[in-house]
């Protein structure tokens, strides 16, 4: 079942799971559900969209390529801005979780 | 629709892989390939709508206008204006070309005019000090006569004697035959003294040029300078030119300067060579120290600190004779050149002016087409200043291009209309200052233009319905587009109506009665020089009875001074009156004849008779035409009546003593015919030019002046012949030049040429605007079938359901061609009364023809009617097989 998500946060998870190597559409929700055990089952009517959405920002890369199954796809890859953004968001990130946890450990 | 068909592709590609994928899992889970396809994609959750998701996002993303750096949204903006240009390359291109076109005329027009009359001569120091000189009339002439020549002594006076000036430069031009290499050129020199490039301050790029030592008559040293596209041209632009030999009349001349690049002398008439007047007038004795023989124009500088009448005054009393300074801006050239220039600066604006017009209809039709991108951007939410941002950099994009054309077109245009109509002026040495500033203006103007028209289509996105209403014409729009196109159509049918009034002047002023004729009359004579001596009339006499017995002559004969080809004026007199015969201070001319001269020319005898073959040897007889006999003998006959002409021999020519008119001691001549009038030298009759005062005498009884010992020499030979003068030339050459080298080129050419020279700024202006409306024609025709065809387009619906309620096809295309003539009509009409009002001011070029000639106007309404109807019957055609079926879908 797929929690739903931030468009925000998805974005984190793709820039994220394309930090360790390119990977094609089908790879990055294979990954995602794989570390996240299942919780994130991201469709291709989400992935897609945010994709291009990253690959217009400037984040990542899109080219044709081979999976390493053999199957011709498009590779996405991260650029050096995404690297720089996804820092950046991992820190807010890191920030906005404390200040939320703070808030529910409230009495 | 936002990035093309590769990038929609690609999508397509991705997402069908990503279904494939899922499709290959399920199907090794063991799920036969239909299921697996089906489960694949209802996972996936539809191809299309994964694509039309990816494709919002990018819509909105790129449409927000605080996404992204500032660069990035340039980058996008500007690819997409280049895109959306593409889009549409007919009426873009149209639009470009038009504007390339009317912007590169003017630039190249207005690059002559203010080479010819508004700019300073190149390379000159100081220009504003140089002027040139012109002498005053003798005593008894008006006082407006003024000579630009006069004698080398006068000359010398003025540079010796007058302190007001810091120099003087004496100057004359002519066109010379050089032979270079073995290679014989003709080529445009100007005979200087040696004080030309001192008083013009200008020093040669290198070389010494030629300097103050060459004018000793003793040393006469042949050198020459060259202009810098002489060099390049005609000596290969070679840096070891100076020192190699140009043979000029059988002398070797030394090359010993190059001038810089766009320097012409004084005036903007071009000069390819600059050769010392002594050396080149070493062939004619007695040029320099003769006061009566004017030989040469004069250039000066005023020395500092003083003024042009303190210059005038004392160069008058040096010489002995009014003296008037005119600047040198401007210079050489003719008033009706000046004025033929003028009117090309109004015309060229005007054409801009068409092309504009032409443009913002090209440009509205096209931003029509694309109104529907425009809506769904609107809708998809790109703001309303984004959305004029990309109007504006579409239309500088088509501006900055065009106006880049129009420069590079320019020069082409430039060398092209100054070949044709200014080929004395000097040509264009590289893109000048005021030319560029030129363009970029046009180039602003239109981007505003464009701009404005691209815009025209936003009050229309806001309203509700905008979609659907996509196939209805804005009302406002429609009006604009008329109005546009009524321009372009009232200004084309002015400029037609302009080439009309001019082209018929020009036929009248050719078909004028000149009482002489013309037709089938040829000339041979050498080319005009420096030395034309006295050797060649014996050639000419020699070769005359052969000339005569070629085949296809009919009658030939010596010639001296032809009418609208030199002149003689000697002093006269009437016995018993005390002052001579005149009008308005002109003397009588005289035309050497011989019998065969005037059965050639047709010369119309009314009282009389003509010269007979013994009238040469026996009493000296003279023959006059009506005009002088009316105004010198009224109500008598002038037959009996006697005058005498010619230099009294007591007059002393050096020191200018002695009776003016001839006395007593020269014999009188008696009158034995009157004939009509002959035109003398004038094509315009103005004034008295049509009524000057003539008088025929026998070649062997000239009177020579003083200073000439031997009888007068022929200077040509004059033939009728039914052959063209192309036909005898060879034949005729080989008779009088034979096998001889030294002599300058002989011409042969029809009588009719002699007119050329004052006919010229009509044919220039009927050629330049017949031209010019043409363009104009072309363009407004271009306007006219873009804004029909768009209109038609737009009211396609219209047309269907008028064709499926009955109307017939024939009828719809004359609908559309009766919307279209009355445009035209409308804007011939407006046309036709502007070019009768305007005519006034081309009153000076026009001859025996009214502004409102109703001719010329019918001819140029019809012309335009004519034009629009060819121009709309395309779209006409098109309206009528609207087929209702496939046009009440919407888009």
């Amino acid at each position: 079942m797929a929690e739903t998500l931030l468009q925000g946060t998805l974005d984190l998870l793709i820039l994220r799971t394309l930090a360790l190597g390119p990977l094609h559409g089908v790879g990055i929700a294979d990954r995602i559900a794989q570390v996240t055990s299942g919780t994130f089952d991201v469709k291709a009517g989400s992935l897609f969209p945010a994709l291009h959405r990253l690959e217009a920002e400037g984040w990542v890369r899109g080219a044709w390529g081979e999976t390493p199954a053999g199957r011709r796809a498009r590779m996405y890859t991260l650029t050096k801005a995404g690297r720089a953004h996804l820092a950046d968001e991992k820190k807010s990130w890191a920030r906005i979780s404390l200040a939320i946890q703070q808030v529910l450990k409230m009495s | 629709m936002v990035r093309g068909d590769a990038v929609e592709r690609d999508l397509d590609r991705e997402v069908a892989g990503w279904v494939d994928e899922l499709t290959a899992r399920y199907e090794s889970q063991g799920l036969d390939p239909r299921e697996a396809r089906r489960r694949a994609l209802a996972e996936t959750g539809g191809i299309e709508q994964v694509k039309d998701r990816v494709r919002d996002v990018r819509a909105r993303w790129f449409f927000d206008w605080h996404r992204g750096s500032s660069l990035d949204r340039l980058r996008f903006d500007l690819s997409t204006a280049v895109r959306s240009i593409l889009s549409t390359p007919g009426p873009t291109v149209a639009a470009m070309l038009t504007l390339a076109v009317a912007v590169g005329v003017n630039l190249a027009v207005f690059g002559l005019v203010d080479r010819a009359l508004l700019s300073p001569p190149a390379h000159v120091a100081d220009p504003g000090r140089v002027f040139t000189v012109a002498f005053h009339g003798p005593d008894n002439a008006p006082a407006t006569v003024r000579m630009t020549t006069g004698s080398y002594v006068a000359f010398k006076a003025i540079r010796d004697q007058v302190p007001a000036l810091a120099g003087a430069a004496a100057f004359q031009r002519s066109d010379l035959s050089v032979v270079i290499d073995g290679d014989q050129r003709r080529v445009s020199a100007l005979l200087v003294s040696g004080t030309y490039f001192d008083v013009l301050g200008v020093r040669p790029m290198f070389g010494s040029g030629i300097l103050p030592e060459h004018d000793d008559l003793a040393k006469a040293t042949p050198v020459v300078a060259v202009s810098y596209a002489f060099w390049r041209s005609a000596l290969g632009g070679d840096r070891g030119v100076l020192g190699r030999r140009v043979n000029i009349r059988g002398t070797d001349y030394a090359v010993v300067g190059v001038m810089p690049a766009g320097f012409s002398g004084h005036s903007a008439t071009a000069v390819d060579m600059w050769v010392p007047l002594v050396a080149a007038m070493r062939g004619t004795a007695g040029w320099e120290n003769d006061a009566f023989r004017n030989v040469v124009s004069i250039v000066v500088r005023l020395a500092p600190g003083t003024n042009i009448g303190a210059a005038e005054a004392q160069a008058s009393s040096a010489v002995g004779r009014g003296i008037s300074l005119s600047a040198a801006i401007g210079a050489d050239v003719a008033a009706t050149e000046r004025r033929v220039a003028w009117w090309l600066t109004v015309v060229s604006i005007l054409l801009l002016v068409i092309g504009l017009a032409n443009t913002g209809t090209l440009l509205v039709v096209r931003a029509a087409k694309r109104r529907y991108d425009l809506i769904v951007r609107a809708a998809l939410g790109a703001s309303r200043p984004r959305l004029l941002a990309q109007a504006f950099m579409e239309a500088s994009l088509l501006s900055i291009a065009a106006t880049a054309l129009s420069l590079a077109t320019a020069s082409w245009f430039d060398e092209a209309v100054r070949r044709m109509l200014f080929p004395n002026l000097v040509g264009r040495s590289g893109l000048t200052p005021s030319t560029t500033a030129t363009a970029a203006l046009a180039g602003v103007v239109m981007m505003v233009v464009a701009g404005v028209a691209n815009a025209w289509q936003f009050p229309a996105l806001r309203k509700p319905g905008a979609m659907t209403s996509a196939a209805r014409p804005g009302r406002a729009k429609s009006r604009m587009l008329t109005a546009l196109l009524l321009v372009q159509t009232t200004l084309s049918v002015l400029l037609l109506a302009g080439a009309g009034m001019i082209g018929l002047s020009f036929h009248n002023l050719a078909s004028q009665d000149f009482g002489m004729r013309m037709d089938g009359v040829i000339v041979a004579e050498f080319e005009a020089g420096p030395a034309t001596g006295m050797a060649r009339g014996e050639l000419f006499e020699n070769a005359l009875e052969q000339v005569a017995a070629l085949p296809g002559v009919e009658i030939a004969t010596l010639v001296d001074a032809l009418p609208f080809g030199g002149f003689n004026v000697p002093p006269i007199s009437v016995p018993g009156r005390a002052e001579p015969p005149s009008v308005d201070g002109q003397l009588p001319h005289l035309l050497a004849a011989t019998p065969e001269f005037m059965r050639i020319l047709d010369v119309q005898i009314v009282e009389g008779r003509t010269f007979t073959a013994v009238d040469g040897r026996g009493a000296p007889v003279v023959i006059v035409n009506q005009t002088m006999a009316r105004r010198v003998w009224p109500g008598e006959s002038a037959i009996g009546k006697c005058i005498r002409i010619g230099f009294d021999p007591d007059f002393d020519p050096s020191l200018g003593t002695g009776p003016e008119m001839p006395s007593g001691k020269v014999p009188c001549r008696e009158i034995i015919g009157v004939v009509r009038d002959v035109r003398q030298r004038s094509l315009v009759p103005v004034d008295n030019e049509a009524r000057l005062m003539q008088y025929f005498v026998p070649f062997a009884q000239i009177p020579r002046p003083p200073f000439m010992t031997e009888p007068l020499k022929a200077r040509g030979i004059l033939l009728r012949s039914r052959l063209t003068a192309d036909e005898l030339a060879p034949a005729i050459r080989r008779l009088i030049v034979g096998q001889r080298t030294n002599l300058p080129f002989l011409r042969v050419v029809p009588y009719t040429q002699f007119l050329d020279r004052q006919m010229r700024p009509w044919r220039l202006a009927t050629t330049l605007l017949v031209l010019l409306s043409s363009l104009a024609l072309t363009v407004a025709a271009i306007g006219l079938y873009a804004a029909f065809a768009h209109a038609v387009a737009e009211r396609r619906a219209e047309m269907a359901i008028r064709l499926a309620i009955g109307a017939r096809p024939l009828g719809i295309v004359r609908m559309v061609l009766r919307e279209a003539l009355v445009v035209a009509a409308i804007g011939a009409v407006a046309g036709c009364a502007t070019a009768a009002v305007a005519g006034r001011w081309l009153e000076s070029l026009l001859f025996e023809t009214a502004p409102s000639n109703p001719l010329v106007l019918g001819s140029a309404a019809a012309a335009m009617l004519i034009i629009a109807l060819f121009a709309t019957l395309l779209p006409a055609r098109s309206a009528s097989k609207a087929d209702p079926n496939v046009l009440l879908r919407v888009q």
